[in-house]
């Protein structure tokens, strides 16, 4: 069954990897001109892309380093795995946010002359050190016989299994911070969002993680045992949570009698991208909910694990978009026409397009980054991943 | 739009964006890598991005005025073949090319009602440090913290 599943999914990514592909050689014919965000919202789609592939790294990696510390079944033996699907992850929201650059190919700027003040090359440093974190770590969980035990016999796995923890959570709450410093944008000053951001990158890191122990591991570990259990009401946990919390904060926007963060989630509730709101990310936590707690075969937690990793981008959207979608100067909006001056943003086919060539680039990394260092473990020590 | 305390200026990734001892902020083309943070850190819209739009897009062929480099920051910028301007975040710099030579900015210059202002603040015999001090002027959304030095008669 999932074999035969697998091979399905295969023909659909062929597809979207070389629809993908064939929007991104016109996107790089074209430059920018075919993208739908502006000066006004210059922020969109493959933005909102890189939050969730980055949260999607912490996440998995997060999860990854607790179920090994404590010793979850499922988790020790299979930490390569994890460290190759959260480098995969990061690699990828850091190709979404380079193909956005304006001038994409001085990207290396923000590695040898950085401002450390600003959030974004704050990040950009810690993604850096996170990956060289957890390539320290891949070598050193390589052998399999090490695995079992807590620490190998360098002493260095615990102390940077620690590290690479910290960064885990640190960098998807970063995520929040780098929006909530722009105090232009009122809907972002708020202390929620890092929790938000931490929230949603533990709910998809787990949900990819879960998809992949699924397609992988499926023959090793029973679906009501661990690692699965704690996968699946990790997701659970994490969806109901970011429920809340979505609830706290706007249900006080509309208690408030003179919120100014009003508009924005009236637009996020009411506006013409209402769907992605009540469709996409309600609609689509609770279908996810009900199969990743009701479900009892692989087929149905696969697909309510796999909803949650692709629907959960909404939550980034929702965050991205109206935040810019309300004008601070009141006017403005008026003041000029032109389509590269509009505080209403629609991602562009060659948007969409993109992203699911970015979707599949993604999968490609975690398939081949685990096709090939099987095989690589396999030929020098006798073991796959 | 020039601001004292430039929002813009602390969320450049990679210090491609500064303001000068005289006020003006500016970006250094060569620096910028058109990430757009500086333009969602701006209150006021004032700064844009450079598409590689034309005016006479989608007409039978583009105008040759539009093809000429861009001199700015005392720099003759080409355009061709996503060069910078391209894909660089763009603001207002008073026309810096232009008061180097001694010369208003060009909207000072050109505006038929005669309507702009400019000068140095900072001198108590200019002009505009007169009309600065009338009962008239606004700043706009001073609550941000941004000190703009730019300012309207109403």
């Amino acid at each position: 069954m999932i074999e035969k599943t697998f091979k399905i999914l295969s023909k659909i990514w062929a597809v979207f990897f070389v629809i993908g592909l064939a929007a991104l050689i016109l996107k790089f014919a074209t430059g920018e001109k075919l993208a739908g965000y502006g000066s006004y919202v210059p922020w969109g789609l493959w933005v909102a892309l890189y939050f969730h592939f980055v949260g999607i790294a912490g996440g998995v990696f997060a999860l990854g380093a607790i179920g090994y510390f404590f010793n979850v079944n499922g988790f020790r033996k299979n930490f390569r795995m994890v460290i190759i699907v959260s480098i995969a992850a990061v690699i990828t929201g850091l190709f979404s946010i380079w193909l956005d650059l304006g001038q994409p190919f001085r990207f290396a700027r923000m590695m040898y002359a950085p401002n450390f003040g600003s959030m974004m090359a704050f990040n950009g440093w810690m993604y850096s050190i996170f990956i060289l974190v957890a390539g320290l770590l891949f070598f050193l969980t390589i052998k399999r016989e090490k695995q079992t035990d807590l620490q190998d016999k360098s002493g260095w796995l615990v102390p940077l299994m620690a590290l690479g923890f910290l960064f885990s959570i640190a960098f998807p709450s970063q995520s929040g911070a780098f929006f909530g410093v722009v105090d232009a944008k009122p809907f972002w000053s708020s202390p929620l969002l890092p929790i938000l951001f931490l929230i949603s990158a533990i709910t998809s890191g787990g949900a990819v993680l879960l998809l992949v122990y699924s397609f992988s591991y499926y023959k090793d570990y029973s679906i009501s045992e661990q690692p699965f259990k704690m996968l699946r009401y990790t997701i659970i946990g994490g969806i109901l949570f970011y429920f809340i919390a979505e609830f706290a904060e706007y249900s006080l926007v509309f208690w408030s009698p003179n919120s100014h963060v009003k508009e924005a989630v009236e637009l996020i509730l009411f506006g013409p991208f209402w769907w992605v709101f009540w469709l996409v990310h309600v609609g689509g936590g609770i279908v996810a909910l009900y199969l990743l707690f009701k479900g009892n075969t692989y087929p149905k937690i696969g697909t309510g694990a796999f909803i949650v990793a692709v629907t959960f981008v909404s939550a980034r959207l929702n965050i991205l978009i109206p935040g810019q979608a309300v004008s601070e100067l009141k006017g403005l909006k008026e003041a000029f026409y032109h389509e590269r001056l509009r505080f209403d943003y629609s991602a562009t086919l060659n948007e969409y397009l993109i992203a699911l060539f970015i979707g599949t680039f993604g999968v490609a990394l975690v398939y081949l980054g685990i096709k090939f260092l099987s095989k690589y473990t396999q030929k020098k020590f006798g073991v796959s991943l | 739009m020039q601001c004292d305390v430039p929002s813009c200026v602390s969320v450049c990734p990679v210090n491609a964006t500064w303001k000068r001892p005289d006020g003006i902020v500016q970006v250094d083309y060569d620096k910028c890598i058109g990430c757009r943070y500086c333009i969602s850190a701006c209150p006021y819209g004032a700064r844009t991005s450079d598409f590689g739009e034309y005016y006479t897009d989608n007409t039978p062929e583009l105008e040759p005025y539009e093809l000429v480099p861009n001199n700015e920051y005392g720099k003759s910028w080409n355009r061709e073949g996503h060069n910078s301007p391209m894909g660089n975040a763009r603001k207002c710099h008073f026309c810096l090319h232009r008061l180097n030579e001694g010369e208003l900015p060009m909207c000072v210059s050109t505006c038929i009602g005669r309507a702009n202002y400019f000068g140095d603040a900072n001198d108590p015999e200019a002009l505009v440090t007169e009309m600065a001090q009338k009962s008239n002027q606004i700043k706009l959304l001073e609550e941000k913290g941004t000190k703009p030095t730019v300012i309207y008669l109403v």
